[in-house]
């Protein structure tokens, strides 16, 4: 699934900010502009939801979640009612309830104020690259690590990998959602299914017996990233990535 | 209806008892001479004036005195007195009668009085023993309305004065009252005199309002119900409840001026820990700010001598390490706020503390090159069923003291230790360490080790940590390390009562 595109937005892409604070959209939209952006500004839910809903309409938002006029959790509901288009939250530490609480809604990852610009076009790239790719690549590459999905072959630094059918589905399943968080609801929801969702306990294991089998130094996990509070993130190989949100 | 039956019946009996002498008078008339029969009216009325009372006693002597001359004197059954002697005989028995009753019915009266008395100093010992019970205002009113509603066997409220405000009412306990005997306590609340039944602006409720009144004010109002067509309290029963509110009242006021001063002492904690935080701002924050504000200024500066790309390029570095340093400390007194305020929410889950040290050794290895780490750790660790951001939180705090209190380049050694009950973590460095005096102290808010060239902080970090660790339950404390350095270390229960440690 190693993209050989430009691991960058379409050139022009269209990119809304959404935030009260206006020292906040200034600085992004001095960053995203840079880089080539064109960049929407909002600073309430009903101003967002008229840009969101404008022709033509954005190819991404970055939203705030606390707003004066409501809650971002409602942007993100609203849209997702009809359009996939990527959202990234913008929270502050200490708000990781509503960090999980958006992403199950449907947003598509999370930046924790205060961050630096390059962590933002980088997640910016992951969730834009996401929602452009073909669901139909066999091969998923990061780093050492290479997952076969035609020939359920997970291979790290060429030596084979064995994995219980659990594990397996697991680091597709994450596989699938390289780069993008997936909280601990998501990910019980998606491999064990409906009913499993509270047993936090079950994925604690095996993440830990697969980081055991695939990480270099489980301690300090190249591939198989904890986002604390709120789930676990697989880290594609885009070398701006390897920053810590 | 009732209290009339009860004030004719002694009067009934005396007039029956009167009768019943006269039966026996008339039965041994022929042996007794009339002047002894006299001595049999004279004990009715002794015993009409000790059961009965004053009334009852002057019923029977005329009563006694009539019957005598009636049945008799002679000519009998006749009001005629034949007989001079027999007039003298009359006219001493009902004077003698009159003088008897009046004394025994005092000495009834007195006895009265005294038993009640007796009663009143038991019900009121008994009612300052519960009241020395009671260790606050609260208290002190739940046991005011037991003891008075017990007393009385009636639904009795109480309403304080609130702080400084002349209206009612900081508190309200017991039985709850009526819109009309709400405006009853007030008056008596404002007025210091009683109201209610009978009594005050409101006379027609059937409620009884007292105030509590010291030497000093009136705290409150203690009021007595009367549901259901019930008579108001007698004049014993009222001077008793009258006992009880001046008792009340005091202890009442001395337990209000106690919290007074508790709260005085509290706000003057928290004038002194504001003073601490302003003062550990302006050391903490400044000093990140002068950096940042000098190192822009200086890019920006539009004089002529033009900075060189290097030079630009580290003043925006330091303006940006410095800006990070401040989110740091921020952070750090955002926590303490929350800790302090109570509205911190624990998050429980169980967790993989490998998982939960890596997060952490992640997040603070910026600031801990070029150290080595070692970790060890078991290799079966049981899940622990923790808040996942704030333990990573607290290891964060604790790498960094080690890293800021430890010599650059010295190692940076993590335990996991686990027995049956608590797994515990432990963070170890090579520094200087902390003398024995000043192990639990470092734990305090805004206590820092003076020591030259130490860096700077808010004296927050350890607080926090405690406040966390403690929050799970679980325990943190300090150590000298062998060979020199110090330890932290910290434990947090394996036990999943997830529910019961939901929030700190």
């Amino acid at each position: 699934m190693k993209t050989e595109r430009d691991s960058s937005l379409p050139p022009g892409a269209r990119i809304l900010v959404v935030d009260d604070e206006r020292q906040i959209r200034r600085f992004l939209r001095a960053s995203l502009a840079t880089q080539g952006y064109e960049v929407l500004e909002a600073g309430s839910v009903a101003e967002a939801m008229a840009q969101a809903a404008a022709a033509p309409p954005p190819d991404m938002v970055i939203l705030d979640l606390g707003l004066p006029d409501g809650d971002g959790l409602d942007v993100v509901h609203r849209v997702r009612e009809w359009s996939a288009m990527p959202i990234l939250i913008l929270s502050v530490r200490g708000q990781e309830a509503d960090k999980v609480s958006a992403l199950d809604a449907g947003a598509d990852d999370y930046l924790t104020k205060p961050f630096s610009t390059g962590e933002l076009l980088a997640r910016l790239r992951v969730a834009m690259r996401r929602s452009t790719r073909s669901e139909n690549e066999p091969v998923f590459v990061t780093g050492g690590l290479v997952l076969d999905l035609a020939r359920r072959l997970v291979t790290v630094e060429g030596d084979e990998v064995h994995l219980t059918a659990t594990e397996y589905n697991l680091l597709k399943t994450m596989a699938l959602h390289s780069g993008k968080v997936l909280t601990h609801t998501q990910l019980l929801k998606m491999v064990w299914g409906p009913g499993y969702e509270t047993e936090a306990h079950i994925l604690r294991v095996n993440i830990s017996n697969l980081r055991r089998k695939i990480e270099p130094d489980p301690l300090q996990p190249k591939y198989i990233v904890t986002e604390p509070g709120v789930g676990y993130r697989l880290r594609v190989s885009d070398p701006t990535d390897g920053v810590d949100g | 209806m009732l209290r009339l039956m009860r004030q004719v019946v002694p009067y009934v009996l005396a007039v029956l008892l009167v009768g019943a002498a006269s039966g026996i008078g008339v039965l041994v008339s022929d042996q007794v001479a009339p002047v002894n029969l006299a001595m049999l009216y004279l004990l009715a009325v002794v015993i009409s004036g000790l059961r009965w009372g004053s009334g009852s006693a002057v019923l029977s002597s005329v009563l006694s005195a009539v019957a005598f001359d009636f049945f008799m004197v002679p000519p009998r059954f006749s009001f005629f007195i034949a007989d001079t002697e027999h007039v003298i005989t009359f006219s001493v028995l009902l004077s003698v009668a009159l003088v008897i009753g009046t004394l025994t019915s005092r000495l009834r009266d007195h006895a009265a009085a005294i038993r009640r008395r007796q009663e009143e100093t038991a019900a009121l010992y008994a009612f300052s023993r519960q009241m020395v019970a009671a260790h606050n205002v609260t208290e002190t009113a739940v046991a005011v309305i037991n003891h008075i509603a017990g007393s009385f066997g009636r639904p009795v409220s109480l309403q304080l004065r609130g702080e400084g405000r002349p209206e009612l009412h900081a508190a309200d306990f017991g039985s709850p009252l009526s819109e009309r005997e709400q405006r009853a306590a007030r008056w008596t609340l404002e007025h210091g005199q009683p109201s209610g039944w009978g009594e005050g602006p409101m006379p027609d409720i059937q409620a009884e309002c007292l105030p509590l009144k010291t030497v000093h004010a009136v705290v409150g109002v203690v009021v007595v119900q009367h549901p259901d067509d019930d008579e108001p309290l007698s004049p014993d029963e009222r001077r008793l409840l009258e006992a009880f509110a001046t008792q009340a009242a005091v202890v009442l006021e001395r337990e209000m001026l106690v919290e007074t001063a508790r709260r005085a002492h509290l706000l003057m904690e928290a004038d002194k820990l504001h003073d601490a935080l302003l003062h550990s701002i302006s050391h903490g924050l400044k000093t990140p700010l002068a950096s940042i504000i000098g190192s822009l200024s200086a890019v920006l500066d539009p004089s002529p001598t033009q900075l060189d790309l290097s030079t630009r390029q580290e003043l925006l570095e330091t303006a940006r390490e410095e800006a990070e340093r401040l989110n740091w400390l921020v952070s750090n007194l955002l926590d303490m706020t929350r800790l302090e305020s109570g509205h911190l929410k624990l998050t429980i889950d169980w967790y993989d503390l490998e998982d939960v040290v890596g997060v952490a050794l992640g997040q603070t290895a910026d600031r801990l090159k070029p150290r080595a780490i070692h970790v060890h750790m078991p290799e079966d660790l049981p899940l622990v069923p923790l808040d996942e951001v704030l333990v990573v939180q607290v290891l964060n705090n604790l790498l960094d003291n080690a890293a800021k209190y430890s010599p650059p380049g010295s190692p940076i050694d993590i335990w996991v230790r686990q027995d049956a009950e608590a797994v515990a973590v432990t963070v170890a460095d090579r520094g200087p360490g902390i003398p024995d005096g000043e192990r639990e102290r470092v734990f305090e808010k805004f206590f820092r080790l003076e020591r030259p060239g130490s860096p700077p902080g808010t004296g927050l970090g350890l607080a926090i940590c405690k406040g966390i660790v403690e929050a799970h339950r679980g325990r943190i404390w300090v150590g000298a390390r062998d060979g020199g350095g110090t330890e932290i270390s910290f434990s947090l229960p394996l036990t999943r009562d997830l529910e019961a440690r939901g929030s700190a």
